[in-house]
């Protein structure tokens, strides 16, 4: 046994919240794209009545 | 501060002139990317590509970022609408490959009404308002009603006529929409 008082523990010692997951932030993530080795559609031909 | 690129026209009397919205609009791309240290025409761009047929897609423009003028575009197909919209709210930049249909015949429309298969449009940025401000290769001024220069768009417009994205590539009756809510774009590298 010891005279030492039971302290709660300090809330800025271990809050939880260093375990919380870190939300993305929208447009920030490191970008790779997607489909970039795929041959999109090409582009249409503008009439020449239409210049 | 975003910077504006300068338009690009492109109907410039080149030889694919009717052929190159993707090129004139990635020539905007890199003018962006490089605050104007690079300004690229639609002529240059469309060479670089070698390719000497029909239109053009943008991986092949893409990899004319890469490899000519080593700038880290991103290429998207697809991209959700409201992840593109995000990164637009984020000031990028970016070429949005549509549909032309839902703009003919609209303030927009920068061909005489007589055009409605695949395009590209060069988005600069998001304004205040919530609207893009995109450049159409085609918004030259050149008749009576044509647009010139950079216009203001309504989201809701664009993202209809890039859902309307004819995956098919042909204009014909085999057209097979990419699909509501879906976009084909190339971004402009963050921080640019």
């Amino acid at each position: 046994m010891t005279d030492e008082p039971i302290l709660p523990p300090d809330p800025e010692e271990d809050d939880g919240e260093d375990d919380a997951p870190i939300e993305p932030v929208p447009g920030d993530e490191d970008e790779h794209g997607e489909g970039d080795d795929e041959d999109g559609p090409k582009s249409g031909a503008i009439p020449a009545d239409a210049f | 501060m975003v910077y504006l690129a300068p338009p690009v026209y492109q109907l410039d009397g080149s030889r694919f002139q009717g052929f190159n919205c993707n090129c004139a609009s990635d020539a905007m791309l890199i003018a962006r990317a490089t605050h104007g240290a690079q300004r690229p025409t639609s002529r240059r761009i469309r060479t670089l590509t070698g390719d000497t047929s029909g239109g053009t897609n943008l991986r092949q423009v893409h990899a004319v970022n890469q490899n000519h003028y080593h700038i880290g575009s991103v290429l998207w197909q697809p991209i959700p609408w409201d992840d593109l919209m995000d990164r637009a709210r984020n000031d990028r930049g970016f070429i949005l490959q549509i549909s032309y249909a839902p703009l003919a015949n609209t303030v927009h429309d920068c061909f005489r009404h007589r055009f409605k298969d695949n395009h590209s449009i060069w988005i600069n940025h998001m304004t205040r308002y919530g609207n893009l401000r995109g450049m159409d290769p085609g918004a030259d001024g050149r008749y009576r009603g044509c647009p010139k220069g950079y216009q203001s768009y309504k989201p809701a417009l664009l993202k209809k006529a890039a859902g309307m994205l004819d995956l098919s590539g042909l204009g014909t009756a085999a057209n097979r929409p990419l699909g509501f809510g879906k976009a084909y774009a190339l971004l402009a590298p963050k921080g640019t």
